[in-house]
């Protein structure tokens, strides 16, 4: 009998989790055992609704226990504070210390021994990084259902202000200089303008997207290159289209140094610092790894040799710090597996990515002012369930089995920023890309241009609606859940 | 308090022809789209789980 723990129950982890355990059929005598510190699973894409007033929050969250007791899969509600892959003084057996966050089990800890280990904790909302920053500040954030819902009483209260006749300044987009999910920015930036326009304030209210990436439609890829009606053009122009079409504003380049009550300083990449005061600011956190900490089976701290120091997890990806100019496809990991580790992956934004992806920048002042490269959504899903695959394999053919691979450099994505309700009423912008992370060997603009596209319209915003309920379907493992692509 | 500047990215990008913002709103073209988009989506996904 195997035991494989996943840590985490968010795209990655929980498709992991479904994936293996289809992939072991009838094998129940395998366990899978998922920890998770939250009860809930949350569709985090659709947050950006939530956040505006759309959805309500319980239409993006559902309880992971019975979803996991109808599947056969055992749950814990407890986050993992060490990994001990080598195992203890008493036992070889690798193993995971856990805390319990179930309210049922107060203050108990567990030891878990496993053979198989998946780290998809997802990130660390890291608020912290800059002060002010966040709900417990004095910004705002769509990251979690409970920030979305705050984020929409906020704009209640903004439009009922607007309609009072008091001018707003909105601001929307990332709170520091490393953060990633540019992406979601722009969808919350997009859907707040819809929203304000729907409720006929749009004339008093000044919306401003504040931004780490040197140009529009960077997103933390590096851009695009699309092509249009035989035309070649760049998502930084079809970004900016957008933005003059809906009168919304831009600040590129730019790190968030602090968040006050009304106003927010920041620095730019030419070095200079400014002040924007504000009325309602949404802005994201940079990501870190989640705290875990390792051992090895005398107890000496190998967190170093097993982390990066962001606190993601070590895979097979070159982390040697190449300059900009030796970036290559092959620096990106494709198993996901640790390599001084074997049996212990990290899938999502678990994993330490070698570098970024859009070209790095520094003000004069030494500050790091660059995207960090997203790995959210589509990209998370297809690692979970190559992860699944390789594990399945080594335990139904052999621990030699060879692992499967998913590189970013041959994975593909889509990003949908859609807003507004009904059939006819919504509007979306929305890309595809492929590879996520750009292959110059491969394609001359880094990717395909066949599906690497950008378009606005009504076919977006039905996507947007599809994928919403065909993802919760997929996740709540209701009937034929295992058609669906990740 | 006094709005800011537009960003000169921004102040000088193209808008959309009349006729672009026709087609984005017809439901028969955006029905065509929404299958383009999906076979690519669709596409690209199962391209990665190779």
């Amino acid at each position: 009998m195997a035991r494989v723990v996943i840590l985490g129950a968010g795209i990655a982890g929980h498709t992991a989790a479904l994936r293996l355990r289809r992939a072991l059929g009838r094998r129940r005598d395998h366990e899978i055992v998922v920890v998770s510190p939250n009860a809930d699973w949350n569709w985090i894409p659709s947050n950006i609704w939530v956040g505006v007033g759309k959805m309500p929050a319980e239409k993006v969250v559902f309880p992971l226990a019975p979803v996991y007791a109808k599947t056969g899969i055992a749950f814990r509600q407890a986050r993992a504070v060490a990994i001990r892959p080598e195992g203890d003084a008493d036992d070889p057996t690798p193993a995971v210390d856990i805390e319990y966050t179930d309210p049922a089990r107060p203050g108990e800890t567990e030891r878990l021994r496993y053979d198989h280990l998946v780290n998809a904790t997802g990130p660390r909302l890291n608020f912290a990084a800059t002060p002010g920053l966040g709900p417990d500040g004095n910004s705002l954030s769509v990251c979690t259902a409970r920030h979305a819902q705050q984020a929409a009483e906020a704009l209640r209260a903004t439009i009922d202000r607007l309609r009072a006749g008091t001018p707003q300044r909105l601001v929307i987009g990332v709170g520091h200089g490393t953060c990633t999910c540019e992406g979601a920015a722009f969808e919350y930036a997009f859907n707040v303008e819809h929203r304000l326009r729907e409720a006929g304030v749009r004339d008093l209210a000044e919306v401003v997207y504040l931004t780490n990436e040197a140009e529009l439609g960077d997103f933390g890829v590096g851009g695009m290159t699309f092509e249009q009606q035989g035309f070649v053009t760049t998502s930084a122009l079809w970004t900016a289209s957008i933005f003059r079409e809906r009168e919304v504003n831009a600040i590129l380049g730019a790190h968030v140094r602090r968040v006050d009550a009304d106003r927010l300083e920041y620095e730019l990449l030419d070095g200079s610092v400014h002040e924007l005061a504000f009325d309602f600011a949404m802005l994201l956190p940079p990501f870190g790894g989640q705290p875990i900490a390792a051992y090895d089976r005398s107890g000496q701290d190998i967190t170093s040799r097993m982390f990066a120091p962001s606190g993601f997890m070590k895979v097979d990806a070159d982390y040697s710090g190449k300059p900009y100019e030796e970036w290559a496809a092959a620096d990106w990991p494709a198993t996901y597996e640790s390599p001084e580790f074997p049996n212990h992956f990290a899938a999502g934004i678990a994993f330490a990515p070698p570098h970024q992806i859009s070209r790095p920048r520094k003000s004069p002042n030494g500050t790091v002012i660059a995207p960090a490269p997203p790995r959210t959504g589509m990209p998370s899903g297809v690692m979970g369930r190559t992860v699944a695959a390789t594990i399945a394999d080594r335990i139904g053919k052999g621990g030699d089995a060879p692992a499967h691979s998913a590189s970013m450099t041959r994975m593909g994505a889509g990003c949908i920023a859609s807003a507004g309700a009904g059939l006819l009423n919504g509007s979306a912008a929305g890309m595809t890309m492929y590879p996520v992370v750009p292959d110059r060997e491969r394609y001359p603009t880094g990717r395909d241009l066949r599906h690497t596209r950008g378009e606005l319209g009504l076919a977006g915003h039905w996507t947007k609606a599809l994928l919403h309920h065909l993802f919760i379907h997929k996740a709540r493992a209701r009937p034929l859940w295992w058609l669906i692509p990740e | 308090m006094e709005r800011l500047p537009t960003h000169p990215s921004i102040s000088a990008a193209p808008l959309p022809t009349r006729r672009t913002l026709r087609r984005r709103r017809n439901p028969f073209i955006q029905l065509l789209r929404f299958a383009l988009l999906n076979a690519r989506m669709g596409y690209i996904a199962l391209r990665g789980h190779r």
